[in-house]
């Protein structure tokens, strides 16, 4: 059992009196944890950053609710993937009303990341956060979260054979991407 | 590749994200949350209130109700946080006129937009107001960033104080700069440039002479046709902004010499329509304005003369000399 696992079993019941308190550990504790897994999702910092803000008001507001049938840790994910995924699917909605040009805009912004950055950021893993969000989600869950595919499929709502699934195809789809950088990097 | 490689690929990335989040952290962002969270419900009272969210509930929805009748405010979509009703950030304004000012900068979201943006308001002395001050101006700024100091830009014989305003965005995947230039002439305040989305752009000001550094965007390079826009090799494009104003009797810029070099990028920035602008020599290739400003390249080594005529022919034209060397 890793230690968030450990960790998020050894929490105060949710009935403890003081809900602040307990917001207060659990953003300690899960804090930067959200912050990068909404980053995973939305590959923005200040979104990453809103999101989680975000999650941690839900949590606060939802804590009578929490049934301590899962884990804090597979709960506050499960809002953050939920938040992120509402969020990825408003800006597809966005993206059929015009507001001025400035999404060509933030298009082209987005083309023209530097070179610098993939060196500085690692290339593997900027090859991982290249990956289909599907893909990333499980592969970050599973390989940096160390979380077992039980947990991934509770966060993620997928089911456990879909996971794995998931995961074979992003492993896969890593192994080629990162076989063509090495190809070219040599031509 | 093997499993176990990409098995060793995997913990690398693991490395090289810890790395990646190193100065991230959560921290800065708990007050907010619990500043997010007294607006909306009391900390303490909550748990006794029960029947307090169902009114609450009831109120809104007759609020949205009413809101969505034509005649009242556009429906805009759900947020996901509320937009804080005080400045993120607030700076004095030094425009040398002996009066205050404050610029400040609020977070807000547009009408069917989800993504925030900068607010930038001026704020000027008013004895009429109850408060003391109103606002002289309002610039939306492009998604996302920080807002940053105002950066004063003097020359000597300057009449009219210039700042810049701008935003900045240290997110690498959208390393955004957005800014304005803007001018007070003592009652109002006028932008004389505005970007937004600048890839990776940084600002200087050097005796009056703005320079805007920015990643060059590939697509727009134009490698196999030397001498035009794009044609260098280099991955940062600079582009300086000479601001004039125009006196009683000359025009009044911060130089009379500039040097460029190949695949740099020059405009004049001031008084709109106010000036015609003339180039002698080729080094200089004029490029379509932008908005009023006149806009060039430096498309070969060598010197070109820039003149700015005013269209008012009592006041005098300013002569620049452009020298420009290879990169």
């Amino acid at each position: 059992m890793n230690k968030v696992q450990t960790e998020a079993r050894a929490l105060p019941p949710a009935r403890a009196d003081n809900h602040s308190q307990q917001l207060e550990y659990l953003m300690r504790r899960f804090g930067d944890q959200v912050l990068q897994l909404a980053y995973y999702y939305v590959q923005d910092r200040q979104l990453a950053e809103d999101i989680s803000q975000e999650v941690f008001c839900r949590v606060f507001l939802n804590l009578d609710r929490f049934r301590q049938e899962s884990s804090y840790y597979t709960w506050i994910y499960r809002i953050t993937v939920n938040l992120c995924r509402d969020y990825l699917r408003s800006a597809a909605f966005r993206r059929l009303i015009p507001w001025g040009d400035t999404h060509s805009l933030e298009k082209i912004g987005c083309q023209s990341k530097p070179a610098t950055f993939a060196v500085e950021n690692g290339e593997v893993w900027q090859q991982v956060m290249a990956l289909p969000v599907k893909y990333r989600i499980v592969i970050a869950l599973f390989y940096f979260y160390d979380l077992p595919v039980k947990d991934i499929a509770s966060i993620t709502g997928m089911k456990e054979g879909t996971v794995r699934v998931n995961l074979s195809r992003g492993r896969k789809q890593l192994r080629e991407n990162l076989e063509q950088g090495a190809v070219n990097n040599a031509g | 590749m093997r499993d176990k490689e990409l098995d060793a690929k995997l913990e690398q990335a693991r490395t090289e994200a810890a790395k990646f989040f190193a100065g991230w952290s959560f921290t800065p962002l708990r007050e907010k949350v619990h500043r997010q969270l007294k607006s909306t419900v009391s900390f303490n009272r909550r748990r006794r209130l029960q029947i307090g969210p169902l009114v609450a509930a009831a109120l809104l929805l007759a609020a949205v109700f009413v809101l969505r009748q034509p005649g009242y405010l556009p429906s805009t979509p759900g947020r996901l946080c509320s937009i804080p009703d005080r400045p993120i950030a607030q700076y004095t304004l030094d425009l040398k006129d002996g009066s205050e000012h404050w610029l400040s900068f609020f977070r807000i979201v547009q009408p069917n937009r989800q993504d925030q943006r900068l607010l930038a308001v001026i704020w000027g002395q008013d004895t009429k107001q109850p408060q003391g001050y109103s606002p002289l101006y309002s610039s939306v700024l492009g998604v996302g960033g920080s807002p940053g100091p105002a950066l004063p830009v003097e020359f000597p014989g300057s009449r009219e104080p210039w700042v810049l305003i701008l935003s900045q965005n240290q997110d690498l995947n959208k390393p955004y700069l957005h800014y304005r230039a803007l001018g007070f002439d003592g009652t109002q305040v006028t932008t004389y440039w505005e970007q937004d989305y600048v890839p990776a752009g940084r600002l200087e000001v050097h005796s009056g002479l703005i320079v805007e550094w920015r990643q060059a965007r590939s697509e727009f390079k134009n490698l196999d046709r030397p001498g035009q826009p794009g044609s260098d090799k280099s991955d940062k494009e600079v582009h300086f902004l000479v601001p004039y104003q125009l006196g009683p009797d000359k025009v009044i810029a911060p130089t009379e010499l500039l040097q460029l070099k190949t695949g740099q990028y020059i405009s004049f920035i001031g008084n709109e329509g106010e000036i015609r602008t003339v180039v002698e020599g080729t080094a200089l290739q004029r490029l379509a304005q932008e908005g009023n400003s006149p806009q060039f390249f430096a498309a070969h080594s060598g010197k070109s003369i820039v003149l700015l005529q005013p269209k008012d022919t009592a006041i005098n034209w300013h002569r620049f000399i452009v020298q420009i060397k290879d990169q």
